[in-house]
């Protein structure tokens, strides 16, 4: 476990993630005092970094776009959050399910993920978004419920490798009921990988949360979200390109930062896997 | 796999990918713009190329290209000879005598005939083209039993020889004539093939949807070939894109975008070549005169009040547009009526306590989905908020929108139009007049309007109509069924080396014939 | 080898009904009236009515499922409600252009992928490798449509390199492919150099070194055939999503093909429409991973041992 742990930490990689991760966070959790990111200010519109106070400017209904990208940074990081969780749940049920109880009960799963994989990704959440009235609850949704393949599929090759082993089989004969040796046998065996896959796909969620918000599907006006900031900012792109280039960088660098310590965490728990 | 082969594989991959790379950067400088082609963009495909189903601005701009019309639209609001050379109008307004010109062909060689012009226009009337565009033969005689299927033709359509065409009328309608410069009246016939095929300027090449269309100049064009051989038409939706074809050159014509327009407007390089086009459109806060609170003429009042229409105008529209004190664009109504209700909070937090809403209101301004719409919306909704009016923006597709408007669902909506034809009775008529009216969205409705509606439309006498405008004007803006924003002004740059161009009041008047470049 | 392919083509059957019928049902779950989207605004009832009696919406939703699925058998994907053509004549028009777009963007992303992730390998540790590391993980994060618009903004219109949207000729094709294809190539670029530097630790490299090959000839031959099956999955992943329509980037460069399509279809409600595509897009995904597998076959001996006993 230790040997796993400075592993970790000691890699100059992953340290330039967390750091990155610790920012956003502490971002995020601040973006919840901010009141005035949707003030407008026509008489300020369009200024450029560093003019008046605004230290990135403003955008062109005159708000601050500093103060824009921290609240979007909270906005991120709650829909990145519970989309993924709710593709982790649902990756979990369905993965084990299959694995589990095999036979049809896979089959009918595998097959219903095949499904699912064959949607082109985008388009499945702009369909969903556009047909259910758009918003942040329906992309938070529609982003759940399009992700968890992926999770379906790990789990499931996870417990079709624990299931012939002997502690399995002596639990059962035991009489444990099913879902107790899923829950307390097999899935705290499973950790490892899902916390990787949960991490790399956090990243994913908050870039399909930007494109949705670009198409204007996501977050609604005002409340900024950095897609939606890219969008409204696009036709200024020649006055004033602070408006999507800044948030663009931020969405650039939560990404970044959440694959990083994914790919971190997979390195170190890999190592403990190999021992 | 080998390892030979596999080595000596990629190897040549890498030689190949390298002199690609390498035609491709070369490839991609240097090469000009064609000087013999207009290049213009549309900001979307359109729907398509018949004019029975010519419902939106782009088809109809095409209609133009590819067809011809008895009339056709000057640069302004005049009407100007088009197949027809010359009309008479009888002393009571029901009968148009239209002299054909002689040899106009069609684009495959047929020469244009009376009979196809009559068929032409009941193509539009027939059942089985099911056409939205009825409306614009609606007071033909026999027109109404003909679009029911219970006669052959249309009597009200008649060809005295190839020539001459008479069109009769149940009664008076003053703006018949622009109606038959619209894109729907183009004069087309369909070939056996199922072509639709026109006599206009422009022949058309190849369409690729979303993507562009291209036309060749119609040699034999009865009116003159035009100057420049080909016109390409770009569909570019984004308006980066649009600039960016502008700046480097691929584009000849384009609308300013508001969002750049201080760029253009301050590069002294380009402003000389800027020109202004004044809209025949209203921008309008539509509200819901059914129920409360928009039923209340104080409150309606009020809102009017509360809005900084000139602000707005400033800041977000470039100054790019006229305050608008009732529906009707100026040079419809002349003189332009003066704006009753000025920038005035404080008035309108009286009229709100007067009519009950000391402590405030909530309501609901529906839009379309375009995000541009916000820039309007989002200062309106701020500015509402200072008096107390709480406003929530409700985004939908344009169906959606469309629909919920047309059945009365939001308190508030935000929406323009814009002018068929340049005739005042476009604004009243179509969006006021209670009983015949598709979209009286507002629920509004007043009598007296419409005895004056009905005036407007059959009285032949400019004179008098100005007078029966004006009083409809007057009753309009004392009952405010909408908050009156704004009439806009395009700008329009083109670029230096483009002659022979400049902008139309009408959306479907350019024909392009006599733009040139100068190299 | 053949009754492999088969076996696939028919476990695939399944999948695309699958696919067909969630979209199905999805569209008609929706709120909102596809009627009124070719109408416009001047409309009258008794035409409406007409019209959707023609689009068969009066049916139950049992019969409509129905006839489209034995539509969609007999190869008529119907017709747009907006523009009233036929979705397949569409469809054959804009499938070459993202197809195009996809090649495009593939020729981009492999060569250079696959050449810095190697050339990052090499030089481990240096200066080179921790600049291209953060290269191609800034290639990953960056969001499509920012990498689009800024590519239009700076190549485009203030460098003027190439012509900032259009199509019709390979140097329109570049900027979206270089905007589409940035991701792969970071990926790949990552992917190639971490299995480069296993390889690079392998013993028979070392002694292969050791004994005066060039470096390159050993790199290439066995440092490759190694990368070759992680690379084929990344490349056929990717490819699948660039032929779903690189939806994005399709928009922001005005490129016509199915992924704008599929967009405005969506935004519109044009039933027809999406439904053809979502048809085009599931057959792309099941044809990819059919390739993908025969690739495997290909590369690596045990996987074609089991597949022909399959």
């Amino acid at each position: 476990m230790n040997n796993m742990v400075n592993h970790f930490f000691k890699d100059r990689v992953t340290q330039l993630g967390l750091f990155l991760l610790l920012i956003l966070i502490i971002t995020a959790s601040v973006s919840n005092f901010v009141n005035s990111a949707n003030i407008q200010n026509l008489d300020n519109r369009l200024l450029s970094a560093g003019e008046s106070n605004h230290l990135l400017g403003t955008d062109h209904f005159g708000r601050d776009i500093l103060l824009r990208i921290i609240v979007g940074a909270g906005v991120s990081i709650k829909v990145g959050l519970l989309a993924s969780t709710i593709s982790l749940l649902l990756g979990i049920l369905l993965g084990l399910m299959a694995g589990y109880f095999g036979k049809w009960v896979d089959t009918l799963i595998m097959r219903f993920t095949d499904i699912m994989m064959a949607f082109p990704v985008l388009l499945f959440l702009i369909a969903i978004s556009a047909t259910f009235k758009p918003g942040i609850n329906t992309a938070m949704i529609a982003i759940g419920v399009v992700s968890w393949p992926p999770m379906a599929r790990l789990m499931r090759s996870q417990v079709l490798m624990l299931k012939s082993r002997e502690f399995i089989a002596s639990a059962e004969a035991l009489g444990f009921s099913h879902i107790r040796i899923l829950f307390f046998h097999i899935l705290p065996n499973c950790l490892a990988p899902i916390i990787v896959t949960f991490t790399l796909g956090f990243s994913g969620a908050i870039m399909a949360e930007a494109s949705l918000s670009f198409l204007g599907l996501g977050v609604q006006p005002p409340t900024p979200s950095w897609g939606s900031m890219i969008n409204e900012g696009k036709d200024f792109l020649r006055i004033a390109p602070g408006i999507s280039v800044y948030p663009g960088l931020a969405i650039a660098i939560t990404v970044l930062a959440f694959n990083l310590v994914g790919e971190g965490l997979r390195d170190a728990l890999d190592v403990k896997l190999e021992k | 796999m080998d390892y030979d082969k596999s080595h000596k594989f990629i190897g040549m991959f890498y030689r190949i990918f390298f002199i690609f790379l390498y035609i491709l950067i070369v490839g991609g400088c240097g090469v000009k713009p064609n000087s013999k082609q207009l290049n213009l963009i549309m900001p979307g495909d359109p729907k398509n190329i018949d004019p029975a189903y010519a419902t939106d601005v782009r088809t109809g701009q095409l209609c133009t290209l590819l067809y011809d019309n008895l009339v056709r639209f000057g640069n302004g609001a005049e009407l100007l000879p088009g197949l027809s050379e010359s009309w008479e109008i009888s002393e009571d307004g029901l009968k148009y005598l239209f002299s054909i010109r002689d040899s106009v062909l069609f684009q495959d060689g047929k020469i244009l005939q009376c009979s196809d012009i009559k068929k032409s226009f009941e193509r539009i009337l027939d059942p089985k083209t099911k056409s939205h565009r009825k409306w614009l033969f609606k007071n033909v005689n026999g027109a109404t039993e003909f679009s029911l299927g219970n006669s052959e033709s249309v009597t009200g359509f008649s060809c005295e020889d190839d020539n001459k065409l008479q069109i009769e009328l149940i009664q008076p309608f003053a703006p018949f004539l622009g109606f038959l410069a619209m894109p729907s009246a183009s004069i087309i016939y369909v070939s056996k093939s199922g072509k639709i095929v026109g006599t206009g300027p422009w022949k058309l090449k190849e369409w690729i949807h979303d993507g562009h269309i291209l036309l060749d100049r119609n040699s034999d064009y009865f009116d003159g070939a035009p100057k420049l051989e080909y016109l390409k038409i770009r569909i570019l939706p984004e308006v980066l894109p649009r600039t960016a074809e502008f700046v480097t050159g691929y584009l000849d014509i384009m609308e300013v975008p508001e969002s750049e327009f201080s760029i253009w407007s301050k590069d002294p390089e380009w402003s000389p070549n800027i020109k202004y086009q004044d809209d025949l459109n209203i921008f309008y806060l539509g509200l819901n005169c059914s129920r409360p609170p928009f039923n209340d003429v104080k409150v309606r009042r009020a809102v009017n009040y509360a809005i900084d229409v000139q602000r707005i105008i400033d800041k977000v529209k470039n100054g790019n547009a006229i305050p608008a004190s009732g529906p009707i664009p100026p040079g419809l109504i002349r003189p332009y009526p003066p704006i009753k209700y000025g920038f005035n909070p404080q008035r309108a937090k009286e009229l709100l306590a007067l009519s009950g809403y000391a402590d405030g209101l909530e309501i609901e301004l529906w839009q379309s989905q375009s995000s541009k719409l916000l820039y309007v919306t989002e200062a309106i909704q701020a500015q509402l908020e200072a008096v107390g009016i709480h406003v929530k923006i409700v985004r939908n597709d344009w169906n959606m929108y469309s629909k919920a408007v047309t059945e009365g669902v939001p308190d508030m909506y935000y929406r323009s139009w814009y002018a068929d034809y340049p005739d005042a009775e476009n604004f009243l008529a179509p969006l006021f007049e209670s009983e015949i009216s598709e979209r009286r969205w507002t629920r509004y409705s007043n009598k007296d309007l419409d005895k004056l509606i009905d005036k407007i439309q059959t009285t032949t006498d400019e004179k008098q109509r100005q007078i029966y405008i004006h009083e409809a004007s007057s009753i309009l803006i004392d009952d405010v069924p909408w908050v009156y924003l704004w009439h806009t002004r395009t700008a329009y740059i083109s670029q230096p080396n483009l002659l022979g161009w400049s902008p139309s009041l009408m959306f479907n008047a350019e024909k392009y014939i006599q733009v040139t470049k100068n190299d | 080898m053949i009754n492999f392919i088969i076996r696939r083509i028919l476990q695939a059957i399944p999948v695309i009904w699958g696919v067909m019928t969630i979209s199905f049902l999805l569209m008609n779950v929706a709120p909102g009236d596809p009627v009124r989207a070719m109408v416009g605004d001047y409309y009258d009832d008794s035409t409406l009515e007409t019209l959707r009696e023609e689009m068969g919406l009066n049916e139950s939703l049992g019969m409509q499922y129905v006839n489209f699925i034995s539509n969609v058998c007999k190869g008529n994907l119907g017709k747009s409600f907006m523009t009233q053509r036929f979705v397949i004549e569409d469809l054959k028009q804009k499938v070459p252009f993202t197809l195009q777009l996809a090649l495009g963007a593939m020729l981009i992303a492999v060569p250079m992928g696959i050449l810095l992730g190697v050339f990052a390998a090499i030089n481990r540790g240096k200066l080179i490798d921790r600049i291209l590391i953060i290269i191609s993980l800034a290639g990953v994060s960056a969001p499509v449509f920012w990498v689009a618009l800024l590519l239009i903004l700076i190549v485009g219109i203030q460098l003027q390199w190439l012509p900032p949207t259009g199509f019709g000729g390979i140097k329109f094709l570049i900027l979206p492919a270089i905007a589409l294809g940035t991701r792969s190539m970071a990926m790949l670029a990552r992917t190639s150099r971490a299995y480069m530097l296993d390889v690079l630790k392998e013993d028979y490299i070392r002694t292969a070194l050791a004994k005066g090959l060039s470096q390159r000839v050993v790199l290439f031959k066995h440092g490759l055939r190694n990368v070759l099956i992680p690379l084929i999955t990344i490349v056929a992943a990717d490819f699948g999503s660039y032929l779903s329509g690189a939806v994005l980037t399709e928009s922001i460069f005005g490129w016509p093909g199915v992924g704008r399509f599929a967009l405005n279809a969506i935004m519109k409600r044009d039933f027809p429409v999406i439904q053809g595509t979502v048809l085009f897009m599931a057959l792309i995904f099941v044809l990819i991973n059919i390739i993908v597998d025969i690739c495997y076959a290909w590369v690596d001996p045990r996987v074609r041992e089991k597949m022909i006993y399959e």
